[in-house]
């Protein structure tokens, strides 16, 4: 059991946020390491907002939802998570092509706040179906 | 007549009035993306009750329609 809750948070960090989150989170330090060294601090800028990726969250989400999908099959069980897994990566997929969709007739269009907050939330439900289904 | 705008003034009522952005794809998308993550996240942690999933992803429809509704105002 403990070895399988170790390879649950393995999978986690290794392959659910690194790839989702890991460039965000440098692009953050890279943000806080400029602020430190700035001098005077009264006309520092940086875009903070870049950040948040909701494109890369929904390729990464329906790529992590396929993967988990397969792996469930294969293990014949969990039929509920495998079901709201497929519909969950068949909604990032959906989504991007709206953006794509969007973004195709105006160039300058960007992600409103709720594809941002949508594609979030849906990234944090499959990485916690996914730990359920690696720690099953 | 009163209350009838001419075509005139009716014209530049019409042009002050919001336009809200319509794009049924992504309003499809985000009540699917909302329904599916609620329904999700409601099979985990209530795996003994699968209605409730059901339940949660409708939930998650009609809030998903809201959301792109307000979103576009």
């Amino acid at each position: 059991m403990q070895l399988n809750a170790d390879h649950a948070v393995r999978w986690m960090f290794v392959e659910g946020l690194l790839p989702l989150c890991g460039a965000g989170a440098l692009y953050l330090f890279w943000g806080l390491a400029r602020f430190i060294a700035a001098n005077p601090k009264t006309g520092f800028t940086f875009a903070w907002k870049e950040a948040l990726d909701p494109f890369g969250w929904l390729y990464g989400g329906a790529i992590l939802a396929v993967q988990l999908l397969v792996k469930i099959l294969s293990q014949q069980g969990l039929p509920a998570v495998a079901f709201f897994l497929g519909f969950e990566g068949f909604a990032c997929m959906i989504l991007l092509i709206a953006a794509m969709n969007e973004r195709g007739q105006k160039a300058t269009w960007k992600p409103p706040a709720a594809v941002t907050g949508v594609a979030a939330f849906l990234v944090i439900a499959i990485l916690i179906q996914g730990y359920v289904v690696y720690n099953g | 007549m009163p209350g009838i705008a001419a075509p005139a003034q009716r014209s530049s009522l019409e042009s002050k009035r919001p336009q809200a952005k319509k794009s049924p794809l992504m309003q499809a998308a985000t009540m699917a993306g909302l329904a599916s993550a609620l329904g999700g996240m409601t099979v985990v942690f209530l795996p003994a009750v699968p209605a409730l999933a059901v339940a949660a992803a409708a939930v998650g429809a009609v809030g998903g329609f809201f959301i792109e509704r307000i979103g576009n105002r």
